[in-house]
């Protein structure tokens, strides 16, 4: 192992805590602190006798300081409690653990086909003519910016509905899965495809790739070998804000395709404002962003060796 | 047997009325070198990438006759050059650091041509045998030490001299008869420069063809067997090395020749514009009772924490007098750079004490030091780097000018800019519409603004053409009559140190092995390494 990898985690791991105790604060500030707790607790209906308001807000400690409620909630998180679900009845991990598998499958998916999509556009428009890249750098805006919710209920309306290829809502297993994850994967595909050509072409003119080729080898071996791998640096620096687009864009995808999934938990948790779960969501989120980024700090110095003496310092 | 022949070869870009490379002819025979000179952008290296099939896809290539190695290549299809590219013709580039791919090992690089090659004749789909084996070899033979553990390194864990090694340990690889070296010492220093060019040498004696390209006569005259002269895309002047250095015909030739740094008329007044100033012989005498503007004392430095640590200055001891030039020489790595920021007030030394004008200067705080900064100036080697780009030259060289008032200030400007032989059309330009001297002279132009004692000069001419060099030289040494400024001038170049400098100091490893008079100094060095030195610069290549 590198001298000062370890404390080099260390540090990241511990400004990961920081991150997360950050959200945990803003998620009670911005709910907890604001509207009619009581009400969010039992629910829509009729509203609640003063007698039944009494004995929640003694139950859930409310008219206790805020200060001490904050403690309380913190408590709770560290000793890994997320609580119980106002509106579901439910331990918050146990509706978690339900709900974050197909989640993980679509982003999975989603991140994969981004990638997989802006390769082929790189491979197949770098260096080429202009009226190639002028039409596909387009597609490719075209896809940054169109909203992903368009964008699936297109899909839907095309390749389910006129053209009964995939099926249309709520599907299990993989076919279920191609619809959604194209749509998510979309506007990714295109901020990656234009980094990615930009960096592949940069590489491609730097003195290495004369070399390359004055050894005798052809376009594909220089790419495959060489240039892709100088364009993969990008990506990896992306990879955080990919993982980012796509939470957001599952709360909506996940509705569209009516799926299960921490989006959709999510949204009608913050409809009926079931603070524990969205608490344990934005939590689960930052959690994420904390690993993903030590992840691509870790991996930085494989791909590029340059960094490796560095990252020893 | 002849390895190249090219007849009438003309490249233009696309859209472009004028022809970059016009009607060049010249031929190669098995063993012998070529060498074609000439400035940058006067064709040269496009030459060369038309032995490859690598001119772009914006040029049109035409030539009357193109053979390679018995081939006719003026028809050939792409996979035909890539079955000639590497095996038939190698290619060394510039500065291995950026010709090698920086994120594979160089083991990977050397062996690539061979793996190319083998699948290309339908040889084993895997690894060809032996492939290891021969990368070790190849690492051997351009004298890469260890060369079983050094091929698993990545090229910026090398030296310079090292990196360039295994850049023609690639380019041997799959057994090419022509090599085709563009550029390949510039990067780097003397010594190793000697070096790269023995290695080329034995190269050459194993019986391949040779192009070698510079914009050095002086480097590329002592290897090769006949050298051409290249100006705007045509060869003016073909004949022997020996011939074409101690007689050129050509005027442009003649130039050349005449820029050689050692070549330079020695008499003031031999000189084109007839003015005062130190040459080969520095003529003035810098005011013995002058207090030394700049003396340092037994200073130390160390980089790096407890464990990794790199001692880059021993000891060392200095002064520079007013009007006086002191010449630093050594290679990179050798404690130039950091000198040079100690002596700035930019960094401070672990031991010792730096003074300026004899009052303290390295041991006050910056807040002290921030009044006297306009005293010293620096001059980077790369003034693209040091301008905003964004700025026209009345704004770069105004930063430093100390007149208050439009009036005074635009006079100042443009007087600094008639001292560095620049009329006023230039105020209004930007640093990219200038030509690599004129951006040297906005630089030296913004040094003396606020009218400093001290100069100093971090490699101001490396970066030049050869002519152009010449010319910036004789301006400091003008400006040094001019103005009594003194100068710390550190270079890797033995012959430009020797121009410019009153006294000289060989630095190696954080040290000053030799200092004295230049004229002493190489007449008659005493230290081992500054003798090994001077012999580098100086003898031909056998």
């Amino acid at each position: 192992m590198r001298p000062g990898l370890g404390r080099h985690i260390l540090l990241r791991l511990l400004s990961g805590v920081f991150v997360l105790w950050g959200a945990a604060t803003l998620c009670f500030l911005t709910v907890s602190l604001r509207g009619d707790t009581v009400g969010a607790i039992l629910g829509p209906g009729q509203p609640p006798t003063p007698e039944l308001r009494r004995q929640i807000i003694a139950e859930y400690g409310l008219d206790d300081p805020w200060l001490v409620q904050y403690g309380r909630r913190l408590r709770e998180l560290l000793t890994g409690d997320l609580g119980w679900s106002y509106q579901r009845d439910q331990p918050v991990a146990r509706l978690l653990a339900d709900q974050i598998g197909p989640t993980l499958q679509l982003a999975v998916a989603a991140a994969l086909l981004s990638v997989l999509l802006a390769v082929a556009a790189t491979l197949l428009t770098a260096g080429r003519g202009r009226l190639v890249r002028a039409a596909v750098s387009g597609l490719e805006l075209l896809a940054v910016s169109l909203p992903n919710f368009w964008v699936g209920t297109v899909l839907l309306a095309l390749f389910s509905f006129t053209f009964p290829i995939f099926p249309a809502v709520g599907a299990p297993g993989p076919a279920g899965l191609v619809l959604p994850a194209f749509a998510l994967a979309l506007p990714a595909a295109g901020v990656l495809a234009q980094v990615m050509r930009q960096e592949l072409e940069t590489a491609e003119t730097r003195p290495f790739a004369v070399s390359v080729l004055a050894r005798g080898a052809g376009l594909f071996h220089l790419r495959a070998r060489h240039t892709l791998r100088h364009a993969a640096l990008p990506v990896v620096t992306l990879s955080g804000w990919v993982l980012g687009s796509l939470a957001g864009g599952a709360v909506l995808i996940e509705n569209i395709f009516a799926r299960p999934g921490l989006g959709r938990l999510l949204a009608s948790a913050a409809a009926s404002r079931d603070l524990p779960v969205v608490t344990a969501i934005v939590l689960l989120s930052a959690a994420a962003f904390v690993v993903i980024n030590l992840v691509v700090d870790l991996l930085y110095p494989l791909i590029d060796p340059r960094l490796r003496a560095e990252a020893a310092r | 047997m002849t390895l190249v022949q090219v007849e009438n070869l003309t490249l233009r870009f696309a859209g472009r009325a004028k022809p970059a490379v016009d009607g060049v002819s010249f031929e190669i025979q098995a063993g012998e070198c070529l060498a074609l000179v000439g400035e940058s952008g006067a064709g040269k290296s496009l030459t060369a990438r038309a032995l490859f099939g690598l001119t772009g896809r914006n040029t049109e290539v035409s030539a009357r006759a193109l053979r390679i190695d018995g081939h006719d290549v003026t028809a050939f299809t792409e996979r035909q050059w890539q079955a000639l590219r590497g095996a038939t013709v190698g290619m060394v580039l510039q500065d291995a650091m950026v010709s090698l791919d920086p994120l594979r090992r160089i083991g990977d690089e050397i062996a690539e041509p061979i793996h190319i090659h083998a699948r290309r004749r339908g040889l084993a789909r895997g690894a060809p045998a032996g492939v290891a084996e021969r990368v070790i070899e190849l690492l051997r033979q351009v004298g890469v030490p260890d060369p079983e553990a050094r091929r698993g390194s990545y090229p910026h864990e090398l030296s310079g001299g090292l990196r360039q090694r295994a850049l023609i340990a690639s380019a041997l690889a799959a057994d090419p008869a022509l090599i085709v070296a563009d550029e390949p010492t510039t990067a780097l220093d003397v010594i190793v420069q000697e070096q790269i060019l023995r290695l080329l040498g034995d190269a050459k004696a194993a019986g391949r063809g040779l192009l070698l390209i510079s914009h050095d006569l002086g480097v590329v005259s002592r290897l090769a067997d006949r050298v051409a002269v290249m100006k705007d895309g045509a060869i003016v002047e073909t004949g022997p090395a020996a011939a074409l250095v101690s007689a050129p015909t050509h005027p442009y030739t003649r130039t050349l020749v005449d820029a050689l740094p050692d070549r330079r008329p020695a008499d003031p007044a031999a000189r084109p514009n007839g003015t005062a100033g130190p040459a080969a012989d520095v003529k003035t005498v810098p005011r013995p009772d002058g207090t030394p503007v700049l003396t340092v004392t037994g200073v130390g430095k160390t980089y790096g924490t407890a464990g990794r640590q790199r001692r880059a200055l021993h000891n060392v001891s200095l002064t520079v007098r007013p009007g006086e030039t002191l010449g630093i020489v050594g290679e990179s790595g050798s404690g130039k750079s950091t000198l040079a920021r100690i002596a700035l007030g930019l960094l401070p030394p672990d031991e010792g004490d730096v003074l300026l004008h004899g009052k303290p200067w390295s041991s006050i705080p910056e807040r002290l030091r921030r009044s006297r900064r306009a005293t010293i100036q620096l001059i980077h080697q790369n003034p693209t780097a040091a301008f905003d780009p964004r700025f026209t030259v009345a704004d770069i060289v105004g930063e430093g000018v100390t007149e208050r008032g439009r009036t005074a200030r635009r006079a100042r400007i443009t007087e600094l800019l008639r001292q560095v032989g620049l009329d006023e059309d230039f105020l209004t330009r930007r640093p990219h519409h200038m030509s690599g001297g004129q951006r040297q002279r906005v630089a030296i132009a913004r040094a003396l603004a606020p009218r400093p004692a001290l100069l100093i000069c971090d490699e101001p001419v490396s970066a030049l053409d050869v002519s152009i060099q010449a010319q910036i030289l004789d301006l400091l040494a003008d400006l040094q009559h001019e103005t009594g400024v003194a100068m710390l001038f550190i270079t890797h170049s033995l012959s430009v140190v020797r121009r410019i400098s009153h006294r000289v100091a060989i630095m190696k490893d954080g040290h000053i092995l030799e200092e004295g008079p230049t004229a002493a100094v190489f007449a008659a060095p005493r230290h081992p390494y500054a003798r090994q030195l001077l012999a580098a610069s100086l003898l031909p290549v056998p």
